[in-house]
């Protein structure tokens, strides 16, 4: 195992290299650059500008540049966000969206399973029908309805928690953001744990431990649950990439200071170092949360192995 | 009976035809046996005819644009009411120097007398029709000096059951036409992950190894790249049409059900039945059609309720960079986000769109179940 | 378990933190918290290019001149000037007691080497242009001359010379943009880029900063050392890049926001009857406008251009659609701007839409379009705020002529880039806020060879001719009325259709004073006060 998590570590330059090489010519081709702003700049202007951000040299020599710069680890400064280096973007938004991202993980993956269990074990109960109706819920209304939904109610008309806002990191101010993160995912890992758990319910080892008389929590646990929750972990892979890197829409109402907020601004920016440093963030994630996943299926279900 | 036994039969190529169409033939009549699935089939299909009749039907057009009535809240009313009908009157006659003497309403007929300091201008009593509230405008009398005019005119009444949005146009004609391009990607984005996530996915878990690595990586690489790049470029090579949506939401769909495939064939491939498959000297893609890709349908159908809203929704974003439908055309998607933005102040304009999402999806995962039992190869 | 716990804790630490929330504003200390549009792109004076940037760096740092609250420019860190007959050197006395956050006093070396820096070419800056006008500024910002040839001199440490090109009748004005802005010189040589962090940043405005956490919030508090420490009630200034008009608003209701300087465009109506006064519209310079592609063999037509613009109901517009004080625009200059007088507005202003629709229908058949040969036309316009509806309300209006329109949208930069780069098109949404309040900042935009700006590639030698006049005249009311024939020329022409000036839409407590109305929309927090 340890061998071929290395195998696919070192796999992953090239699938980072093929990334970043489309990613950057793909940016590139599209129409506009970092300083077409509203207001136009004036050619002289634009001249300087270009010259200090290498933009007035060929293409192919600013890729170079580019990954030259990245072997050393550096991702060269913002051209937008002109303060600040791709790299302290990402220092100091990253965390935050960690931490958000990983709580809202968290509480998908627990509160989804538990649901989408309770749903399975329920099969075409009443209970199971409400259980599923509010997870469908969560999944048709979009984050950036429930997001304001939620600052009316708890934040505006009930003034629990403060509407938006840093606030110095204060607890208050991140759990609606982290509900609005994780109600979608919720939903969608009661769905799929209720359906696989259904499956595996039939299985013949698990009829086999209740015709032995287990106690149905025994069976649940350890014959059913590991195995209903492979297609789940299959889907968190990506999912759990996209969540720790930030949400655009929730952090941009509840005003969290999370990398997805830069992101989508450096894309509509066209802050080309900025997009890039995004690719290689999101790319390296995505990488290392699919090998993640490869070596959970292996805890999930003993039978699948390694080649 | 076990598992092997269930599959042995698919191995004799000989009765392959009659069992194939047993199999389905088993489904598809369990599948009417479900009451939710059949009543959602019942319900999808009547939203479905909703959205390519219902706009055709409806007394609205799809981008016909109400002036005097933007943002008008959902009901049975019909509009104008009758208290309004003097500032309508006041509205249309603006800036024609000309002053209301006295207004009667009888019915819908309208009875006006206006008065100037100058001679009246023949043309209003079109300037008045014009106004799309008024209809049959005629001149009644007109004083001799030409100072003061008579006119009768019909007030024309709509109703707007759902509201109108910002722009005055009937959000019922709207949301019932918002629903053929949702439904089309929501079908196409089916299909799509269907067919290629599956059998892709099944291909990489089943082969592994070495394929698998590549075939997985290729998808990391999907997964990484800017889709908002991919978009602005199919736009700028190819233009704006409406079969690039498709291609934007095809091109990344697929990815999940990939993975989710993938994930459930490294487990399938390791259970006795395929064993015994391979034994028998089944060949590779048979094992991959018959025996692993029914055994994994059960997340595969749940997958794909989720996915539905995904997609609608994206289309939103699509549009939002110029790629989705275009003006005066829409989709749902596009309505719920312009529906968010008027939470406070025009909440139908989000909830009915909202709603006919919400009953699609309550329909797809009622038909997913059901399939899913259906399908099931250990239910039998 | 644990897990559970986990799901539950922030539950029960909103509570306490919400306790602890209360409790802070029982403290004697003046905080002021401002939503304040959108994420700075940079706090470097020189480097700046958004209002909301400038928001800030006024409260920072202070230039030569200021603006009032009203929005008149007064002294800043110069108390007085002097200005030559023939108003080409200005000379600036700095202020006696002007000083910088650390207590070194400001000098007039620190401006001398504050202009030649934002003109130096390495520096890129965004808005260098603006200070053109000085002697010698384009050569050293295009790398021809060096820096040391700017007409910038301090003779000595309190007096300041600055020699210009030519008159230059809103030199002052320009001085209070946020160009004009100083950086204290040793702080620079010693952090280079990074002297604008919190750490490094020495200040001579009323506010130093403290904290910046980027997308979330910058906190500035009070500069003991400035010279008018005593008047500034403030202790503490958050800004808030609040780029979603609508969660500002939430706060704003929640009492967690003082003031935003914008407001969500869709929810109009309902703030003008729920929030008692509190929001509020004020004209502001700039114009929201259609450039038309004067090189479409339709649009190069005068007559479909005017008829175009005269179909357009602008008061159904501001009424209807944006309906949050915009001003119906028949010029392209906005009225009240410095300098100006009555702009150059179109005849068909005052007409009726009927009258305008019989003209418009009769011009466009002059220029062979009618019922038999529809004129077919396609807007294009980035996808923002109330760009759609307002495409889709002019898109009605035109079809009674016979025109037949599609709507084409793009982010942002594709479409700005599009236009720039000269892409060939027929109908274009913009939008233009005055860099500084005069005529010219407006009618500059269709000179033949400003590349970039003119869209429409107007090229009408008289107009050119026109400005060039303007430029070269001192006496203000004569260079008014050249400015006006040159306007007059651009609504005959209409290279741009004008169709409503911006208002400044403001969300303001009724706990706050000294927030004056201004047409730049420009609020220095040294005036803001909060009441109890």
């Amino acid at each position: 195992m340890l061998s071929y998590a290395v195998r696919r570590l070192l796999g992953a330059i090239p699938t980072v290299f093929v990334i970043i090489t489309i990613s950057f010519f793909m940016m590139r081709l599209a129409p506009g650059g970092p300083f077409n702003l509203e207001r136009p700049l004036p050619a002289n202007i634009l001249r300087n500008l270009n010259a200090v951000y290498n933009l007035d040299k060929p293409l192919l020599m600013q890729f170079f540049i580019y990954l030259q710069n990245l072997v050393h680890g550096n991702f060269g400064p913002s051209m937008v966000y002109r303060d600040l280096s791709v790299a302290e973007i990402i220092g100091s938004g990253l965390p935050v969206s960690i931490q958000f991202g990983g709580a809202a993980l968290l509480l998908a993956l627990v509160v989804g399973a538990c649901f989408g269990s309770y749903a399975a074990l329920k099969q075409n109960s009443m209970s199971d029908y409400s259980v599923m109706i509010v997870a469908m819920v969560g999944i048709t209304i979009p984050n950036f309805v429930m997001a304001p939904l939620m600052q009316l109610v708890f934040g505006v008309e009930l003034d629990w928690l403060p509407v938006g806002g840093w606030g110095e990191g204060a607890l208050a101010n991140k759990v609606m953001p982290v509900i609005a993160l994780a109600l979608p995912q919720v939903a969608v890992v009661a769905r799929l744990t209720r359906g696989s758990l259904i499956e595996v319910l039939r299985a013949n080892h698990v009829r086999t431990a209740r015709a032995k008389g287990l106690p149905e929590r025994i069976v649940l646990w350890r014959h059913s649950l590991r195995a209903a929750l492979l297609p789940v972990v299959s889907y968190l892979g990506p999912a759990a990439a996209a969540l720790l890197t930030g949400s655009v829409v929730v952090e941009t109402i509840f005003g969290v200071p999370g990398v997805g907020r830069f992101f989508v601004q450096g894309a509509l920016n066209r802050d080309y170092t900025l997009v890039m440093g995004t690719v290689v963030l999101i790319a390296s994630f995505i990488v290392l949360f699919n090998l993640l996943v490869d070596l959970a299926y292996g805890f999930l279900d003993p039978k699948v192995r390694y080649d | 009976m076990t598992t092997l036994s269930r599959f042995d039969a698919a191995t004799g190529s000989e009765d392959d035809a009659v069992r194939g169409r047993s199999l389905w033939a088993n489904a598809w009549r369990r599948l009417l046996s479900n009451r939710a699935a059949v009543v959602s089939v019942v319900l999808l299909l009547i939203i479905a005819l909703l959205s390519v009749v219902g706009p055709m039907v409806s007394p609205h057009g799809v981008g016909e644009i109400y002036r005097s009535y933007t943002k008008v809240p959902a009901g049975f009313q019909a509009y104008p009411r009758e208290a309004d009908i003097p500032d309508m009157v006041g509205t249309a006659l603006r800036r024609s120097r000309t002053e209301v003497q006295s207004l009667e309403l009888d019915g819908s007929t309208i009875i006006l007398t206006i008065t100037s300091a100058r001679e009246i201008d023949e043309r209003l009593a079109r300037s008045l029709a014009r106004s799309a509230d008024f209809a049959d405008v005629t001149v009644v009398e007109k004083s001799a000096d030409g100072l003061a005019m008579t006119l009768s005119m019909e007030v024309v009444r709509n109703t707007f059951l759902f509201g109108t949005d910002a722009n005055g146009r009937d959000l019922l004609t709207r949301v019932l036409f918002g629903g053929r391009i949702s439904l089309m990607i929501g079908l196409l984005a089916t299909m799509v992950s269907l067919v290629i996530g599956v059998l892709y996915g099944a291909t990489a878990g089943y082969l592994g190894g070495r394929v698998d690595n590549v075939m997985m990586r290729i998808v990391d690489v999907l997964y990484s790249i800017p889709f908002m790049f991919f978009v602005i470029l199919l736009m700028v090579f190819f233009g704006r049409n409406i079969v690039l949506i498709f291609v934007a939401v095809g091109a990344i769909e697929w990815l999940d059900m990939a993975r989710i495939v993938r994930g459930q064939t490294l487990s399938i491939k390791r259970r006795e039945f395929i064993e015994a498959a391979m034994a028998c000297g089944v060949s590779t893609s048979t094992i991959i059609r018959r025996h692993v890709v029914p055994n994994a349908l059960g997340p595969v159908v749940v997958y794909m309720t989720l996915l539905v809203p995904k997609v609608i929704l994206l289309e939103s974003f699509l549009s939002f960079l110029g790629l989705g439908v275009q003006e005066p055309m829409t989709s749902w998607g596009v309505l719920i986000s312009e529906g968010a933005n008027n939470i406070v102040e025009a909440p139908w304009m989000l909830i009915f769109p909202a709603v006919f999402l919400g009953l699609t999806l309550f329909c797809l995962n009622f038909i997913g179940d059901g399939l899913r039992d259906a399908l099931d190869p250990k239910d039998r | 378990m644990t897990n559970i716990r986990k799901a539950f804790l922030p539950v029960l630490g909103g509570v306490l933190a919400g306790a602890m929330l209360f409790t802070s504003v029982a403290q004697a200390e003046v905080v002021f918290h401002r939503g304040n549009t959108g994420e700075p792109e940079t706090l470097d004076p020189h480097r700046t290019s958004t209002t909301y940037e400038a928001h800030i760096l006024h409260d920072l740092l202070e230039g030569l001149v200021v603006q009032s609250a009203e929005g008149i420019v007064v002294g800043g860190a110069a108390d007085r000037w002097e200005i030559s007959e023939d108003g080409k050197s200005y000379t600036f006395h700095i202020r006696e007691n002007a000083k910088w956050s650390n207590g070194e006093p400001v000098t007039a070396g620190d401006f001398e080497y504050s202009l030649r820096r934002i003109l130096t070419p390495e520096t890129a800056a965004k808005y260098a242009n603006i200070l053109y006008p000085i002697a010698n500024a384009e050569q050293v910002n295009t790398g021809d001359v060096l820096p040391t040839e700017l007409g910038v001199e301090a003779v000595d440490d309190d007096t300041l010379r600055i020699t210009l090109n030519v008159a230059t009748p809103f030199f002052l004005e320009l001085l209070t943009h946020q160009t004009g802005l100083p950086v204290y010189p040793p702080a620079v040589e010693e952090f280079g880029d990074d002297f604008v962090k919190p750490e490094n940043l020495v200040t001579n405005g009323a506010f130093k900063l403290e904290e910046v956490v980027p997308q979330a919030q910058i906190k500035a508090v009070r500069n003991e050392f400035y010279w008018d420490n005593g008047n500034v009630q403030l202790d503490t200034v958050y800004y808030y890049p609040t780029e979603d008009r609508a969660a500002a608003l939430r706060r704003f209701q929640a009492g967690e926001l003082h003031v935003n300087n914008d407001v969500p465009q869709d929810q109009v109506r309902w703030m003008r009857d729920n929030l008692e006064g509190q929001f509020k519209a004020s004209p502001r310079l700039g114009t929201y406008y259609y450039a038309l592609d004067t090189r479409d063999p339709a649009m190069s037509d005068p007559k479909v251009r005017q008829a175009l613009s005269m179909a357009i109901d602008r008061e159904y517009i501001v009424e209807e659609i944006t309906g949050a004080g915009q001003v119906p625009a028949y010029s392209f200059v906005p009225p009240g701007t410095n300098n100006y007088g009555e702009p150059a507005i179109a005849d068909y202003a005052t007409q009726s839409m009927l009258d305008r629709e019989e003209r418009a229908i009769a011009l466009l058949a002059e220029a062979g379009f009618g019922a038999d040969n529809p004129l077919t036309i396609e807007i294009r316009y980035n996808t923002s705020e109330n760009h759609k509806q307002v495409a889709l309300a002019i898109a009605d209006m035109w079809k009674p002529l016979g025109v037949e329109v599609t709507l084409l949208n793009t982010d942002v930069a594709t479409h700005y880039a599009y236009l720039r780069d000269g892409g060939e098109f027929q109908v274009a949404r913009a939008g233009w806020i005055g860099d500084y309040n005069d005529a010219q900042n407006f009618l500059f935009m269709v000179e033949s060879d400003n590349e970039g700006f003119n869209y429409a590639k107007y090229d009408n030698p008289e107009y050119d001719a026109l400005m060039d006049e303007a430029a070269a005249t001192i006496d203000l009311e004569k260079r008014a009325d050249i400015l006006r024939q040159a306007e007059t020329l651009f609504m005959r022409d209409l290279p741009f259709v004008p169709i409503y000036h911006y208002a400044n839409l403001e969300l303001v407590s009724d706990k706050i004073e000294g927030w004056e109305q201004n047409l730049q929309g420009r609020h220095l927090a040294r005036y803001v006060k909060i009441k109890e």
